[in-house]
């Protein structure tokens, strides 16, 4: 049982003390945008916000997030109104699979929410915890300067 | 350390027995209630202080913590238990803070041990709360002060200073 926000909705669940966030998202409030990639904080896959600061919602349990802010990729924008990071990786074609880009979208958005103007070391080391197997790394990198340089 | 250690892999073995029995050496014949600890360790290392406090920071060793350190998987896709980690059992408690928010990063191309930070998941005053209980409920070791401070001191920290992965010259994707 615990209350916390998601996109600006308070929620409350009666799940288990221990259950991940990530199936909370996904199984109980049908935001299927964090995906279960690994299961140990290790792929980024599951990557949502938690007060603003880049989380693993696959090794999160609820018991720690009473009274928190949780945001997702859908509560960033919407398909007729999409979040500049999600407009440009749009525009960049950077998913190939998709299966990362959810997780790289919101560690990308920490970053530009805490600095605007990240140089390129700076983005790349930002989005060290998170992987992608298809190999788009570049289209990544350049959607992520696109939406940086607006 | 891991650079450290990963460096030694090279050594021959006689000098790593040399150098282990120095290190041993140094920390002397064990007490009996040091080594009756030890044993008590080997035995149940999930058992809790039952003088630890059952306050919110149990619930987040229980549900945060011991799903990984539970010691049912081998390393790296679980952890150890905790009443066996030097982090822990150390005179100071930075080592657990900086891992606590920071996480471990995997070593380039081989096993490792590893770990997600907890810098977005858990607040300042639940890590601070949760290091304390560590300390009570794992170990016989005196409380640690001056938590919140380090704990400070960890998130102004880039990972990338604090985190040299053994086997590997550089993270850059």
């Amino acid at each position: 049982m615990a209350t916390f926000q998601v996109n600006g909705k308070a929620v409350t669940t009666d799940a288990e003390a221990d259950t991940p966030l990530l199936y909370v998202l996904r199984g109980d409030l049908q935001l299927n945008a964090a995906k279960f990639g690994c299961g140990l904080g290790q792929c980024g896959a599951c990557t949502v916000l938690v007060e603003g600061e880049p989380t693993f919602s696959c090794v999160t349990p609820i018991a720690i997030l009473e009274g928190k802010k949780v945001t997702t990729l859908e509560g960033l924008g919407s398909a007729d109104k999409p979040h500049p990071l999600q407009r440009a990786f749009i525009e960049e074609q950077a998913a190939q699979c998709g299966y990362c880009i959810a997780g790289m979208i919101m560690r990308a958005a920490a970053l530009l929410a805490k600095n605007p103007n990240p140089g390129e070391a700076e983005i790349r080391s930002a989005l060290i915890p998170n992987l992608c197997r298809c190999g788009t790394h570049m289209r990544i990198l350049r959607a992520v300067r696109k939406a940086a340089s607006k | 350390m891991g650079l450290v250690t990963h460096e030694l892999a090279g050594v021959p073995g006689e000098d790593l027995d040399a150098i282990a029995e120095y290190a041993v050496g140094l920390m002397g014949t064990p007490s009996e209630a040091r080594r009756a600890r030890a044993e008590a360790l080997k035995r149940e290392p999930l058992a809790v202080n039952p003088r630890a406090p059952r306050n919110e920071a149990a619930v987040i060793y229980e549900t945060t913590c011991l799903p990984c350190h539970d010691g049912s998987r081998p390393v790296p896709f679980g952890g150890i238990p905790l009443s066996l980690s030097l982090g822990l059992n150390g005179e100071s408690p930075r080592n657990l803070v900086n891992v606590m928010v920071h996480g471990l990063m995997p070593a380039e191309g081989e096993t490792s041990p590893m770990m997600p930070g907890f810098a977005g998941a858990l607040s300042d005053a639940q890590m601070e709360a949760l290091v304390h209980w560590l300390r009570a409920g794992l170990t016989d070791q005196p409380p640690w002060s001056g938590v919140d401070k380090l704990i400070a001191e960890a998130r102004a920290m880039k990972p990338a200073m604090l985190l040299f992965p053994p086997g590997g010259s550089g993270t850059e994707p």
